[in-house]
């Protein structure tokens, strides 16, 4: 039987879910609601593609398109939207044995392949996917060009009491004093979301750099996953002085967004009892684990978030097909045109 | 404290392998003998490189340097030494927290390039390492190009019966059919493996690959190796129709070379040699049997999924001194290959 791909419609909303939910590297940013919204506030087209089998739904995967000259653009996630990773989900994947598994994945890249060529002339392909759908051969069968990325996941089962004794000296100092200081720590309101933001931009701009995400695309979703998002503020003399957003979903907790260096000078960094804090308030509820995207492939920044909570090393993949053109369009994109309309905003 | 680079000799080959040994991404491939064959069969200069900080030892690293024109090129593995990946064996690597692996990971890349590509004016380097040593970043922000590649390695800590029942149907019922068609499976002796080599060589020239014998190579680590080395040989009414050689270290065995294709119609003797090859690592109570590959050829991927593998992660990578040599080489290549 032939594997098809095609769109899902409004009236699906509820099937999508379910294999997101169903599927251990679904993630709330397959959701539905969160994808819709990214939609409204991207320049990109979603494409909710399901994918079948006869009349067995094998998968989802959301794509979002755009074409501008003579580039069709296929992205999952897209840009500046605050999605680390996105991807397909398939039905019951970690169930099957490695060689259905490969057969599954190579006929899903295959249909989809197909589609994007014929459908939407894609000549610019950038996947990411996510942590647990872990083989990306298929991809680099098919000719894209496989690389992996780096997360940190800390391990919440242990307990508050024995995490706090585990934590390296300086960072429980770090917490000790700032409580001493009189920092709090908070859950925050929509309000604070929009402070934070604020932070986040004037501290970017300090470093010459450019908040691409929109504060309203936050704010909506801020409203639309009441309960599986939390903002945690700290606090001093009244005044939010910085934050992190944080995502609840599953048995996972994922460090969204935030903790940027306060605006004001003040020692210790509030960050590490923001942390502390987020992390007690999971371990509190159940949740299994504490999911740091991105950091851990910073060069910059790694060291801190390793030495933090003894995190594991988490990997992932992202896969891009790249035509020649497209790829010389990518790197005067990201060589001169952005970096020229980043300083011409500020 | 900083690293400091000292070149090993024999009087340190204790040393070495027990560092080998107690490292779960050390392999058999890393040990002082193997490389020092290696060094002989391929006539590259060999550094078994120490880094040290202080006075304590911190990691291994095997390296390889050929001379292309007037320029050095470094290896680990070095090419044409059927060697998939070598790489570093950080010490203590796996006890370590977190963010102790990566900087001593970090530190020692940084170290080791300084010394390649600033001591020894290398233009070229291409580390691959083994598998459970799978942060590909350090090699990233040392400006590496890393690739990820897979090895495919059965569990065997649930016996024989369970292995079994984990392949795919028609695996089993071609294992099956091998046996009532009379394939036997026997183990085969040193002077076989110029049997094995034999084939190796005509499916290279087949794929119209230029390849040195490699007969002196296999013979030389057979008799260092003999405890670690078995030749299983498929045999139908007296004739080798399949064979290949496994190498037992630590709780794995690594099916390394042989599984040629066979000539029989319909039956897949390969398929019995390796299943017994398996059954054998259980007999010996091993943990792992690993059938190395890179994962990136999804024509045997398929043969070898059928034994319901995992696919471990390992990576290649490679930098170029500067980009006038990168396009060179690739220029090269690509005018050798047509």
């Amino acid at each position: 039987m032939v594997t098809e791909v095609s769109l899902a419609k409004d009236t699906e909303a509820k099937l999508w879910d379910e294999i997101v939910e169903n599927s251990p590297h679904g993630t709330i940013f397959h959701t539905w609601r969160w994808l819709k919204i990214t939609e409204k506030y991207t320049k990109f087209q979603f494409y909710p593609l399901l994918i079948r089998t006869g009349d067995e739904v094998r998968g989802i995967f959301p794509i979002f398109h755009r074409s501008h000259l003579f580039i069709s653009m296929i992205f999952s996630p897209p840009p500046h939207a605050a999605i680390p990773c996105l991807g397909p989900v398939i039905v019951d994947y970690e169930k099957q044995r490695l060689y259905k598994k490969e057969l599954i994945l190579t006929e899903l890249q295959g249909a989809i392949d197909e589609y994007l060529h014929w459908q939407l002339k894609s000549n610019y392909v950038s996947i990411a996917f996510s942590p647990g759908l872990n083989d990306p051969r298929p991809f680099g069968w098919a000719g894209y060009r496989v690389s992996s990325a780096y997360d940190y996941e800390t391990d919440l089962s242990c307990g508050s009491e024995i995490m706090w004794e585990q934590l390296p000296k300086n960072l429980r100092q770090n917490v000790n004093r700032a409580v001493k200081r009189g920092l709090s720590v908070e859950i925050g309101t929509e309000r604070d979301v929009d402070a934070l933001y604020e932070i986040m931009v004037r501290r970017y701009k300090e470093q010459d750099k450019f908040v691409h995400v929109p504060k309203e695309y936050l704010l909506d979703l801020y409203r639309s996953f009441d309960g599986s998002m939390r903002i945690f503020v700290a606090k001093f003399e009244g005044n939010v002085i910085s934050g992190s957003i944080e995502l609840f979903h599953k048995d996972k907790v994922t460090s969204w967004i935030g903790t940027p260096k306060p605006l004001i000078n003040i020692s210790p960094s509030p960050n590490d009892l923001i942390s502390w804090e987020i992390i007690k308030y999971s371990i509190e509820r159940k949740f299994r684990s504490y999911t740091t995207f991105g950091a851990a492939g910073d060069e910059r920044l790694h060291a801190y978030y390793a030495s933090k909570f003894n995190p594991e090393l988490k990997m992932r993949y992202i896969v891009k097909k790249i035509s020649f053109i497209a790829r010389i369009a990518e790197k005067g994109f990201y060589h001169i045109l952005n970096p020229v309309s980043d300083r011409i905003r500020r | 404290m900083t690293l400091n680079f000292i070149q090993a000799d024999e009087s340190i080959k204790r040393e070495w392998d027990e560092f080998v040994v107690s490292s779960p991404h050390g392999t058999i491939f890393h040990t002082w003998s193997w490389l020092k064959i290696v060094e002989d069969h391929t006539r590259m200069k060999y550094l078994p490189l120490i880094a040290y900080r202080g006075a304590d030892p911190v990691a291994l690293y095997p390296i390889f340097i050929r001379k292309v024109a007037i320029f050095n090129t470094a290896y680990s593995p070095p090419p044409g030494a059927y060697l998939l990946y070598l790489g570093p064996v950080i010490i203590d690597y796996h006890l370590k927290k977190q963010d102790k692996k990566e900087s001593v990971f970090k530190e020692l890349q940084e170290e080791i390039d300084r010394y390649l590509f600033e001591n020894l004016r290398c233009k070229y380097a291409r580390i691959r390492l083994s598998p459970g040593l799978s942060d590909s970043r350090p090699l990233r922000w040392c400006g590496y190009t890393p690739d990820p590649l897979y090895t495919y390695r059965i569990n065997l800590s649930s016996g024989t019966e369970a292995v079994w029942q984990q392949f795919d149907r028609k695996l089993r019922v071609g294992i099956n059919r091998a046996i009532k068609e009379g394939i036997t499976v026997r183990e085969g002796s040193k002077n076989d493996l110029m049997l094995i080599e034999d084939d190796l060589l005509r499916r290279r020239k087949e794929q119209g690959i230029k390849s040195p014998d490699h007969s002196k190579y296999l013979m030389d680590l057979f008799d260092k190796y003999k405890e670690n080395m078995i030749i299983f040989l498929a045999y139908h009414q007296e004739k080798i129709v399949g064979n290949l050689v496994a190498l037992k270290f630590k709780d794995i065995m690594y099916l390394w070379i042989g599984t040629p294709k066979s000539s029989l119609r319909g039956i897949y003797p390969n398929d019995l040699v390796q299943w017994e090859a398996i059954q054998r690592a259980c007999r010996d109570g091993l943990h792992w049997f690993e059938n190395m590959d890179g994962g990136d050829n999804p024509r045997l991927t398929v043969y070898k999924s059928k034994y319901n593998p995992e696919p471990v992660i390992w990576f290649s990578a490679e930098k170029y001194s500067s980009f006038l040599y990168k396009a060179g080489v690739k220029i090269i290549r690509r005018s050798s290959s047509n």
